[in-house]
């Protein structure tokens, strides 16, 4: 087999560009509100020119506030993830909980702006992912041990409804950043007691 | 004679008062009636203004925040409707039923005017990064709560119930509008929300 070595370079390129893109839009998004970022300030920030950026993200802002959340999602969720050890199944699933509400307390304006693009994706007939199905596979995972006559499809379903309540009446100031944390982190906890009877 | 200037200046202040208020409940209106048959991304100001039948700067005017504060406005509006439509089984209702019966005609109401409640879901964020949005529905529940109250015991106070309602609410609100949820499903769900924060919290 031939290996083509400028291809497998230019791949590598492209994807360690993807990622510093992805990182420049949420640096930013530390100290800047999402209505006010644009794409010629992200091309800025990584050192390099506009088209490149449409180049990864043909769909602008919104693709990269969708990649720029799920790479947060999954950071979060490993956060706090040391293993399983000596937790119970329902602490373990806390923690990891714990980890996501840490992280998206860091990322405000990362969450203000998914929360608020997501809609407008929809409405285009473009939006795709439901991001909190990641909380599914751990939610399976601890609730296979802890034995609950409970499905627990339902279980994330409902989990992911109380994150996203949380996420939205957080970046919507109806909530302070210590109830957010409150509310996630116990949302698998709340979730049970809901879809039990 | 200066007396009957003032009365004429008067009059002619609170015509235009008058006036001013019309145009302001005539540009909500031509927003939601807009909203009936459009998503929210394809309303814009000039839409407005042509079906308000005013001019754009007239609207600026009125709403110097543009969209963010008409659709503001235009959900404030569509919600108060909402928190009334089922106002006369609500007043009847004993327990959780109170809830349940008055969110199930604000959801319904939601559903009806679906691109708005998708507006607001995406819009209230605009607002509330420059500092302003609605005012919370858990003062529009802690109320009904306090009325269950007198029916059942509540594990926890009805200020806590309130607010956990509404986050459930929100999250039920934005998945729908990102079409994460059917009409039925949402309608289902939504009426529900009061009962899943007691369950929650016992």
């Amino acid at each position: 087999m031939i290996v083509d070595g400028r291809k497998v370079r230019a791949a590598k390129t492209h994807s360690v560009m993807h990622d510093k893109i992805l990182e420049a839009a949420r640096e930013l998004l530390q100290a800047t509100e999402f209505i006010d970022l644009t794409i010629p300030m992200i091309a800025q920030h990584v050192g390099c020119s506009v088209p490149t950026i449409y180049n990864h993200f043909p769909g602008a802002l919104q693709d990269i506030y969708i990649q720029v959340t799920e790479v947060t999602i999954r950071k979060g969720l490993l956060r706090k993830d040391f293993g399983r050890g000596r937790l119970s199944p329902s602490d373990y699933m806390g923690s990891l909980l714990e980890g996501l509400a840490e992280t998206v307390l860091e990322n405000k304006n990362v969450a203000a702006a998914i929360m608020t693009y997501a809609p407008q994706a929809a409405a285009e007939g473009n939006w795709d992912p439901e991001l909190l199905q990641m909380l599914e596979p751990p939610i399976r995972g601890v609730m296979s041990e802890m034995q609950l006559l409970v499905d627990s499809e339902e279980v994330a379903f409902i989990c992911s409804v109380i994150i996203r309540g949380a996420v939205t009446s957080w970046t919507q100031n109806y909530i302070t950043d210590k109830e957010f944390y409150d509310y996630v982190s116990q949302s698998f906890l709340m979730a049970i007691k809901i879809v039990s009877d | 004679m200066k007396e009957n200037f003032e009365q004429q200046h008067d009059l002619r202040k609170q015509r235009g008062e008058e006036k001013y208020s019309v145009v302001h409940a005539s540009i909500i209106e031509a927003t939601i009636e807009l909203l009936d048959s459009k998503v929210f991304t394809d309303v814009t100001v000039p839409l407005i203004a042509q079906q308000a039948g005013c001019s754009v700067p007239s609207i600026y005017n009125h709403f110097p925040g543009a969209l963010p504060e008409i659709f503001q406005h235009a959900s404030a509006t569509v919600r108060d409707l909402g928190f009334r439509f089922n106002q006369e089984k609500v007043n009847q209702a004993t327990g959780m039923d109170i809830l349940k019966i008055m969110l199930e005609g604000l959801s319904e109401v939601y559903i009806s005017h679906r691109n708005m409640s998708h507006a607001m879901a995406s819009y209230a964020n605009y607002a509330a990064v420059k500092g302003g949005w609605m005012p919370t529905i858990a003062t529009t529940l802690e109320p009904l709560f306090e009325r269950v109250r007198k029916d059942q015991e509540l594990p926890v106070s009805v200020k806590e119930l309130a607010h956990l309602t509404s986050v459930i609410g929100r999250g039920l609100n934005h998945f729908w509008s990102i079409n994460g949820l059917s009409d039925e499903e949402y309608l289902e769900l939504f009426s529900q929300s009061a009962n899943m924060a007691l369950k929650a919290k016992s």
